[in-house]
């Protein structure tokens, strides 16, 4: 490896590490009770927080309770973080298993509500983009929703978080094997509902068109 | 040629590589092109990897859109105060397995018992599904969940008798409250806000499960969230609303009982009619017996308008404000009574008044016509009970003499944070001496105020009709802070007043469009289009005016100011589509046909 390369991968790693020690003196403050702490956490934990909740609650209007019980169990034991990992990687792991267990006590299926598309009128040209967008996202949930919870679950780790089959096997407890087969049979029945879906083909047409 | 079907071989082999790169291991350049092509090829895989695409990096940008800052500020100080109180339960698997099977034992045992005292051919289902302990148990149990009441302010009585802050309330008592309101506090850290003019009957109150029956008036309801089963239940003459978390309100109307739901969504049970669920930021109406036959208004629910719904969010602040774990209590008074006492810029109610507050530093502002306000920054400390008596000066007096507000004979204050020098000093409030704690004296405005202060202070000033001071405390507020999310709400309430009290359109227009440049979901985007199409009105830009009229309706279908647009296109001329015809064309959704 050149020289340069190796300083700057060592800096990096020694960034790395002088993040995780802060990370980790914020965790135990924050586990101690200071509400400061406490208050930085869940300002940088929130969006992420919220977005992998809205995907795996696939819909319900009543996620937003979920994401603020996630992130009270979060704070509830983050003076358990030790910083083998990162927070971010550490807090998913509370905030699927929380979401997991609360998904499958509830009676799932009688509460959730398909959310209305957003029409996005005459508004300016930069937000027409935020809107499609949006509006792209909406439908892919309502496919989400289609899959069994097991399934979604490991599709919005992948997709959304980027994690490996092996750290969903780890985030999940279950096996690779297990998740392999989840991952292969998610992709195979969201494959077979995209191609129904005409504004999504469309607009991965469209995409493929631009590239060309 | 386009391949649509995941089941070819190319398919198959382009799965097993998409897996190993799941599974982390490096794919060849080979592979990667052999994968890349597939997928030009195959619009089954390029389909698949597009949306893959669309998920990755969404940090706020979820199915939901972003949070708005005073919602995300909401729901931190939210996240915060849960933690504060004592955990109830850990949340280890262990531990809820044990639980579930404790309950199932208690359950059995309370069937059991039953089973022999009622003989065997009776309500043997009922019984099954009737929650650990029953409510006969309750009854007898001396430490049962209480619910106390946590502020009263006017006349609150239970059971015809007065009503203090403390008192505990009891299953079957009826709480009625006229010329005031109260704050009950309810196990499982629920708290109901009940205004003037309302009685509500404590039906049931047990550590699973409440149930409050509203006989009139109208209430605010505070639930955490639940999983499982119902848990909170309102019952009206119109039928019953069932919730397991969720912010919402319960209103008798003439029309009928009004179900508003702020935050989660609630079921509605209506005599007579399928059960419904209502969600956040919508509001439906059960019609009661005795009620007017079926209204006008086709649709089951429909949107909370922008200033109702702004409205009841103030009630959830005070809902805050007291129902919390460290608290104390708060006795104020004032001469002459029924003045306007604001906490920290929110009305809580009228002297005298008696509450809990949230333990920390509050600011509180007693009102009342004719008289200057007074003003004290008071330090609470969990446990420690304070008073503050204060003789109301008049303004025609104030004016002249230049004299404070003063504290007034009456009870000493009980915590030292709230000294009284002039106790029991009975004089004519002219004659009050003018040396007084710096604390009671007349605020000078900070240097730089913040800008919640100045959001306060440019509320205080509408609310005394001030205009012109509102719209310079607003306009102060903008500048300073241009980026803040109190500025971004403050473009709508200044674009209002612009428009509706001082006569600018113009300036209201470049409001109301600022506001909505920065965000086109805000929670007062609604109500900024609307005011945006007023202001066109008035400047007489008709063809902008038909454009953001026709926006509207696209945007908000069902909104409660649809039929005044429709009425303004169609005198300008323009062909209306039919409310139904809109809701169609907004309903494609709904996943593959």
């Amino acid at each position: 490896m050149p020289r340069g390369l190796q300083v700057k991968s060592l800096r990096l790693v020694s960034e790395e590490r002088s993040s995780r020690a802060l990370d980790r003196e914020l965790a135990r403050r924050a586990g101690e009770g200071d509400e400061a702490a406490r208050r930085e956490l869940a300002w940088r934990l929130l969006p992420r927080v919220r977005t992998t909740v809205h995907y795996l609650a696939a819909g319900d209007r009543d996620a937003d309770d979920l994401v603020q019980q996630a992130l009270v169990e979060v704070l509830r034991v983050v003076g358990s973080f030790r910083g083998d990992a990162s927070l971010e990687y550490w807090a998913d792991r509370v905030v699927v298993r929380t979401a997991l267990r609360r998904i499958k006590q509830r009676r799932w299926r009688e509460t959730i509500v398909r959310m209305e598309p957003e029409e996005p009128g005459v508004v300016e040209a930069d937000q027409q983009r935020s809107y499609e967008r949006r509006e792209l996202r909406r439908r892919l949930a309502v496919h989400l929703d289609a899959l069994s919870t097991d399934r979604r679950v490991v599709v919005v780790l992948h997709w959304v978080r980027g994690y490996t089959i092996t750290e969903i096997a780890d985030l999940t407890d279950a096996k690779l094997n297990t998740v392999r087969g989840r991952l292969r049979d998610a992709k195979r029945q969201l494959q077979k509902q995209l191609l129904k879906d005409p504004v999504l083909r469309d607009w991965a047409e469209s995409i493929h068109d631009t590239n060309q | 040629m386009t391949r649509t079907s995941s089941a070819t071989d190319g398919c198959r082999r382009a799965e097993a590589l998409a897996l190993r790169d799941a599974a982390g291991e490096r794919l060849s350049e080979a592979e990667h092109d052999a994968l890349e092509t597939h997928r030009a090829g195959c619009a089954g895989c390029r389909t698949l990897s597009a949306a893959a695409g669309l998920l990755r990096d969404l940090d706020g940008e979820g199915p939901a859109g972003p949070l708005d800052e005073l919602a995300t500020h909401r729901m931190i100080n939210e996240v915060v105060s849960r933690l504060a109180e004592p955990q109830v339960r850990p949340a280890t698997k262990a531990s809820a397995t044990s639980r579930v099977g404790a309950r199932y034992r208690l359950a059995a045992a309370a069937a059991v018992l039953l089973l022999v005292g009622a003989g065997l051919g009776v309500g043997i289902h009922g019984l099954l599904r009737r929650p650990t302990g029953g409510r006969a148990s309750e009854g007898q149990t001396p430490d049962l969940p209480a619910a106390r009441i946590q502020l009263s302010a006017g006349q609150v009585q239970v059971n015809d008798a007065p009503a203090e802050v403390g008192l505990r309330v009891r299953s079957g008592q009826l709480l009625r409250v006229t010329g005031g309101r109260a704050v009950l506090g309810l196990p499982g850290a629920a708290a109901v806000l009940v205004e003037s003019d309302s009685a509500l009957r404590v039906d049931r109150l047990g550590p699973r499960t409440t149930t409050l029956r509203l006989t009139s008036g109208r209430l605010l309801a505070s639930v955490r969230p639940r999983p499982g089963r119902p848990h909170f239940t309102v019952i009206t003459a119109a039928g019953r609303v069932e919730v397991t978390g969720t912010v919402f309100s319960v209103e008798h109307t003439p029309q009928g009982v009004k179900v508003a739901v702020l935050r989660g969504q609630v079921r509605v049970h209506e005599h007579g009619r399928p059960s419904r669920l209502v969600g956040r930021g919508l509001q439906t109406l059960m019609r009661t017996a005795t009620g007017p036959g079926p209204s006008a208004r086709r649709e089951v629910t429909w949107p909370m308008d922008p200033d109702a719904q702004a409205e009841a969010w103030k009630r959830v602040q005070v809902l805050d404000l007291i129902h919390a774990k460290r608290a104390a209590r708060v006795t104020l008074q004032s001469r002459p009574a029924a003045a306007l006492v604001f906490v920290d810029g929110l009305l809580l109610g009228q002297t005298p008044l008696v509450t809990r507050l949230r333990a920390g530093p509050h600011r509180i502002v007693l009102r009342k016509v004719g008289h200057r306000p007074a003003e004290k920054q008071l330090q609470v400390s969990e446990g420690a009970d304070s008073t503050w008596d204060v003789v109301l000066v008049s303004a025609f007096v104030s004016q002249r003499s230049g004299l404070a507000p003063a504290t007034g004979p009456g009870p000493a204050p009980v915590a030292t944070r709230t000294p009284n020098p002039r106790n029991r000093a009975a004089a004519p409030v002219a004659q009050t001496p003018p040396e007084l704690p710096p604390s009671m004296q007349e605020p000078t405005p900070p240097v730089a105020p913040t800008a919640r202060s100045l959001a306060q202070r440019a509320r205080q000033q509408r609310s005394a009709r001030n205009w012109q001071g509102a719209a310079a405390t607003f306009t102060e507020l903008i500048r300073r802070y241009p980026t803040s999310g109190w500025a971004r709400t403050a473009r709508v309430s200044l674009g209002l007043i612009l428009l509706e009290r001082l006569g600018n359109a113009r300036g209201a227009l470049a409001q109301f469009s600022a506001y909505l440049a920065s965000t086109s979901v805000g929670a007062l985007a609604q109500e900024a289009s609307y005011g945006r199409i007023r202001a066109l009105r008035r400047l007489g830009r008709r063809a902008d005016e038909i454009q953001k009229l026709r926006s509207f309706l696209r945007l908000y279908p069902q909104a409660i100011q649809g039929s005044n647009v429709r009425r303004r296109l169609q005198k300008l001329g323009v062909s209306v589509p039919p409310a139904a015809m809109q809701h169609m064309g907004l309903g494609t959704m709904g996943g593959p046909k």
